[in-house]
């Protein structure tokens, strides 16, 4: 009902692109070699990652910078559980959404009164103690080393057989690509509905949100416990197909390349979420050839996207017939600056 | 009849100084109150109480019949209980479209959860289509101001018009108290004209309206009552004629008349 103003395609139009697109993706995976499907599930894990960031700074406009924390809180859960305790792996997937959700409100709750450059420091030391705590708690976590030997996903129908995921990349590939779709699918039902309106409405002006009947606290941690419960499932996935998890792969570095991926991309645009993934996933490993120029010509690029594009690759753009509008309304604005100055309370 | 709103010996301090003093005030249902006093008066900080956003020293606001205590309320539950304001500095949500602004004003009487959002049932696909509907009444009441523009983004409209979009957005939230700071700060006299007009029709829509505002010509064409402040206090409180011709009102805006030789 809120969609972007301008799309510029019909309904029919767009649902044929989704269908194409779709049936591109699928196709990739029964053409596409090992190495490219390796790239494709990583960019399936950080779309995932990227939308679920895009919940908290794309739409509440909450700059988290420990977001990674959730994602080795889902990988830790699942390597845990299923290596001390044997659970099965689809039980561990959906519970360690919930678990992540859990940490993303209790994590979320202190930092409420928190904006902008206080909250992206408190939550970058969220992430780092979670980081921390997972490095140091040798009796639970094995410390550094790691946890080895989780189970690999697999599907048992009795009568039809069994799927072994293993260490088949393909498998892997359509298993992430179902994950990511899910994903879009109940993000982009989300910022089209009340709550994310709410989001937005915090996002542009937290005191004015609250003072017309937005419930700022409950919105804000309901943003935390969602995004946060995207992380946890990629990274219940990411435990499940590499069979190993160690501290070393949730660093604030991580965090960092998710906010870019939201950021780039355009905040508040699904899209741009997915089109960041491409460009900071894919596009650095394509690029492996120049490898001694890749961090150069990638950093003149986001330089260069930040000052033409700042609303990201794929962000909201507006009717452009406003124009004549923009000026009344600067020149409105300048009037009401002078009139406050000269006559307001 | 009793009162809709009432304000009693309501004091705030911020540190040393003393924003609001024993200041007490009534609005009884339907009325238009029209609140007045030089800059620094207290006015804003009035209302700033009233909605929540400030929290009074001492004193009580009950609202409503049997009258509730708001005084320890959080600013999204005075707005459930039928309390709406706009602001003197314009608030409304820059990178949103028009129509969604409104929607905003709407959120407290909407249903819709998180499970709802994701699965959208019947319920939450009415719910949707009865919000736009609304919506569309709401900037009705502008005429032709703001219904072409429901897809602009709110920092593109004319000044004028983000101060009608924010008595729209405040209209959304069904208040039975709508508090109007300065809604004509910067309008020109036929736009001034043209919003005393909406003023009536929002008060002939059952809706109790308390209104700062400077412009007096605007004060006497729309209010039953003035209530007048300076220093944080009540100097004044009764007909917009009377209240005009107050000796202490009218020192409180131009100052004593010394007799000088």
């Amino acid at each position: 009902m809120t969609r972007a103003p301008v799309t510029g395609l019909s309904n029919v139009s767009r649902g044929a692109l989704v269908g194409l697109l779709l049936a591109g993706l699928v196709a990739f995976g029964l053409v596409a070699d090992e190495y490219l499907l390796d790239i494709g599930v990583l960019v399936g894990v950080y779309t995932i990652l990227g939308l679920g960031l895009s919940i908290v700074i794309g739409q509440a406009g909450l700059l988290d910078l420990g977001y990674i924390a959730f994602y080795a809180i889902g990988a830790y859960w699942t390597a845990l559980l299923s290596t001390h305790f044997g659970v099965n792996f689809w039980v561990l997937l959906p519970t360690s959404a919930a678990v992540a959700a859990l940490f993303g409100v209790v994590l979320g709750y202190p930092t409420l009164r928190l904006r902008g450059d206080y909250l992206a420091i408190v939550t970058l030391g969220f992430g780092e103690i979670i980081r921390i705590t997972l490095n140091n708690w040798r009796e639970l976590t094995n410390g550094p080393m790691g946890i080895m030997n989780i189970p690999h996903p697999r599907i048992a129908v009795s009568g039809v057989g069994v799927l072994e995921f293993g260490l088949k990349v393909q498998t892997y590939y359509y298993f992430v690509l179902v994950l990511a779709i899910m994903t879009v699918f109940v993000v982009r039902r989300l910022i089209h509905s009340r709550i994310g309106l709410a989001w937005k409405a915090i996002r542009e002006d937290e005191l004015a949100a609250g003072a017309m009947g937005v419930d700022v606290r409950r919105a804000k941690l309901l943003a935390f416990g969602l995004g946060a419960a995207f992380a946890g499932l990629a990274g219940s996935f990411f435990a499940g197909r590499a069979g190993f998890v160690s501290p070393e792969s949730f660093t604030f570095a991580e965090s960092v390349l998710v906010v870019c991926i939201v950021v780039i991309g355009g905040a508040g645009s699904l899209a741009g979420v997915i089109a960041g993934a491409i460009v900071f996933i894919a596009l650095p490993e394509l690029l492996r050839e120049a490898a001694r120029y890749r961090m150069l010509a990638f950093g003149v690029a986001m330089v260069t996207l930040a000052l033409v594009r700042p609303q990201g690759l794929l962000g909201r753009t507006w009717v452009g017939e406003e124009r004549d509008e923009d000026r009344a309304a600067e020149a409105g604005v300048a009037r009401g600056i002078t009139s406050r100055v000269s006559g307001g309370s | 009849m009793s009162a809709l709103l009432g304000v009693r010996h309501l004091t705030v301090r911020f540190g040393g100084l003393t924003a609001l003093q024993d200041l007490s005030l009534e609005v009884r249902p339907g009325e238009i109150v029209g609140v007045i006093g030089p800059n620094g008066s207290g006015k804003t900080t009035l209302f700033n109480c009233i909605t929540g956003l400030y929290r009074a020293s001492a004193g009580s606001i009950a609202f409503g019949d049997p009258p509730a205590e708001l005084a320890h309320l959080g600013p999204h539950d005075i707005v459930e209980r039928g309390i709406a304001r706009t602001f003197q500095t314009l608030r409304v949500f820059p990178n949103l479209s028009v129509l969604e602004n409104v929607l905003i004003g709407l959120h407290c009487r909407r249903r819709a959860g998180v499970l709802g959002a994701i699965f959208r049932p019947t319920w939450v696909v009415a719910e949707e289509a009865d919000a736009i509907r609304r919506v569309s009444e709401l900037l009705a009441i502008f005429g032709d101001r703001l219904l072409p523009r429901t897809t602009w983004p709110a920092r593109s409209l004319s000044y004028a018009n983000r101060r009608r979009l924010e008595i729209a957005r405040a209209l959304a939230t069904d208040p039975r108290l709508l508090l109007l700071d300065e809604p004509t700060a910067g309008m020109n006299p036929t736009e001034k004209q043209e919003l005393t007009g909406v003023i009536r029709t929002i008060r002939e829509r059952g809706v109790t309206v308390l209104l700062i505002e400077h412009d007096m010509r605007v004060v006497m064409q729309t209010a039953d009552r003035v209530f007048a402040m300076n220093y944080g206090e009540r100097i004044a409180e009764g007909r917009p004629d009377e209240v005009a011709r107050d000796p202490v009102v009218v020192e409180a805006y131009l100052g004593k008349m010394t007799s000088r030789a």
